[in-house]
């Protein structure tokens, strides 16, 4: 690998990993999946040798493409995996003494909202939570770039909605 | 005119052209209403990220070297291997040079075999007394890691846990192709009946051994996840051939 390359890619590994993870995260509400697809998605990268032209629409692209083959994988490790229960695999984190249970409560709304999306609605919202361009956010979801705002509007809505209606009917 | 829905979202991202921006903005400045409108669409997607934020987790430390292909150094074994591979290259060299008293040794034994001659050959041991050839790999593991046969011909795989740090597989009786990656290792047994010992580390934290994309052994954390029969030494084997 090239040193200009090895620069290019270090600098894009910067502005790019933490908030690749975190749309993943958000999408699946599984870190460890997120953290083995995001850090599969810069070995790509990496292995490709040189830089996309649209880096953060290849990135999401290649991201979306390995969660979806990850996605079918784990599901089926976890139905071989019997030994260790589902519950605990998965289990959260150890918490903060600040993590009430009023804060778990609405942690478990937002995910369930997020759940409850359409899916493009869902992609589209949590890419521009991080700060994806609009450019980024029309090749990676394969949409014209004229369209993403309406679309985007859109999705905050249905959030919002959903969000709310939980808490209605809480 | 006021902004319409696609306008206000544009406006608050600033993801207008040069000119729909300076057009705009004038607008906005001017106008109350489309003030307003911007001014809620902003709160609201504020509230919504702030929101999102409660669901997430800490990103995983990892640094962008560590994508690096890594240097692998040499086992004791291979350091061995270099050096048979040596010997045998100027052993080569010895055996071509006109009258070599190599050569004529080389000669002498031929003849012996050639002959059937019951009587000892006055160097070398016998060949059927010999273990089998071994050759192996070791490779370093870091994180999530998948040890892929890539045929279901050969012999048998004993799998077994290691203090060590790395990955060990020695090829028992047979040749094979190692290719290593940052997370894997894939053996090409294709055309090969040797058998395998596959010694992954206790604290490899996620290590999954395949037949292509067949998982035969998982191991997650402490746990060893398989239906796998257990040889006399206690390892777990199974058939490269069959797999079970």
């Amino acid at each position: 690998m090239s040193r200009p390359f090895q620069d290019a890619f270090a600098e894009l590994f910067q502005e790019h990993f933490d908030r690749l993870f975190r749309y993943l995260d958000r999408l699946c509400g599984d870190p460890d999946l997120a953290a083995d697809v995001a850090q599969e998605t810069f070995v790509k990268l990496y292995e490709r040798g040189s830089l996309p032209d649209a880096p953060g629409a290849w990135l999401i692209t290649v991201a979306m493409n390995l969660f979806r083959n990850a996605h079918t994988t784990r599901e089926r490790r976890n139905r071989l995996l019997k030994v260790v229960p589902e519950a605990e695999m998965f289990a959260d984190r150890p918490v903060s003494p600040a993590h009430s249970a009023a804060s778990h409560e609405l942690q478990r709304r937002v995910r369930r909202a997020l759940n409850e999306m359409p899916e493009r609605e869902r992609q589209m919202l949590l890419l521009r939570a991080e700060g994806y361009s609009y450019k980024d956010i029309a090749e990676a979801l394969k949409l014209q770039d004229t369209s993403v705002g309406v679309l985007l509007a859109r999705a905050k809505r249905v959030f919002l909605a959903v969000y709310e209606d939980q808490s209605d009917a809480s | 005119m006021h902004l319409n829905e696609d306008q206000i979202q544009r406006f608050l991202h600033d993801e207008l052209d040069a000119l729909s921006k300076k057009t705009l903005s004038q607008h906005v400045e001017g106008c109350e209403s489309c003030a307003r409108l911007v001014a809620d669409a902003e709160r609201e997607e504020n509230a919504i990220f702030d929101l999102l934020a409660h669901v997430d987790h800490p990103a995983p430390r990892v640094d962008a070297v560590s994508f690096a292909p890594k240097r692998r150094t040499l086992a004791v074994w291979e350091r061995w291997a270099a050096v048979v591979v040596v010997v045998a290259a100027l052993g080569g060299v010895a055996y071509a040079i006109p009258g070599s008293p190599l050569r004529a040794l080389v000669e002498q034994v031929a003849e012996w075999i050639a002959d059937g001659d019951s009587q000892a050959p006055p160097v070398g041991k016998s060949p059927t007394n010999a273990a089998p050839v071994t050759s192996g790999i070791a490779v370093p593991v870091h994180g999530r890691f998948t040890i892929e046969f890539t045929s279901e011909q050969g012999g048998s795989v004993a799998v077994s846990l290691t203090d060590e740090p790395n990955i060990l597989v020695r090829v028992l009786g047979g040749t094979a192709t190692f290719t290593t990656d940052v997370d894997r290792l894939t053996i090409d047994n294709r055309g090969s009946t040797a058998d395998y010992e596959l010694e992954i580390p206790r604290d490899a934290p996620f290590v999954a051994v395949s037949i292509g994309t067949r998982e035969i052994v998982l191991k997650d954390g402490d746990a060893f996840a398989t239906g796998l029969p257990t040889d006399e030494r206690g390892r777990h084997v199974f058939s490269l051939s069959t797999p079970d």
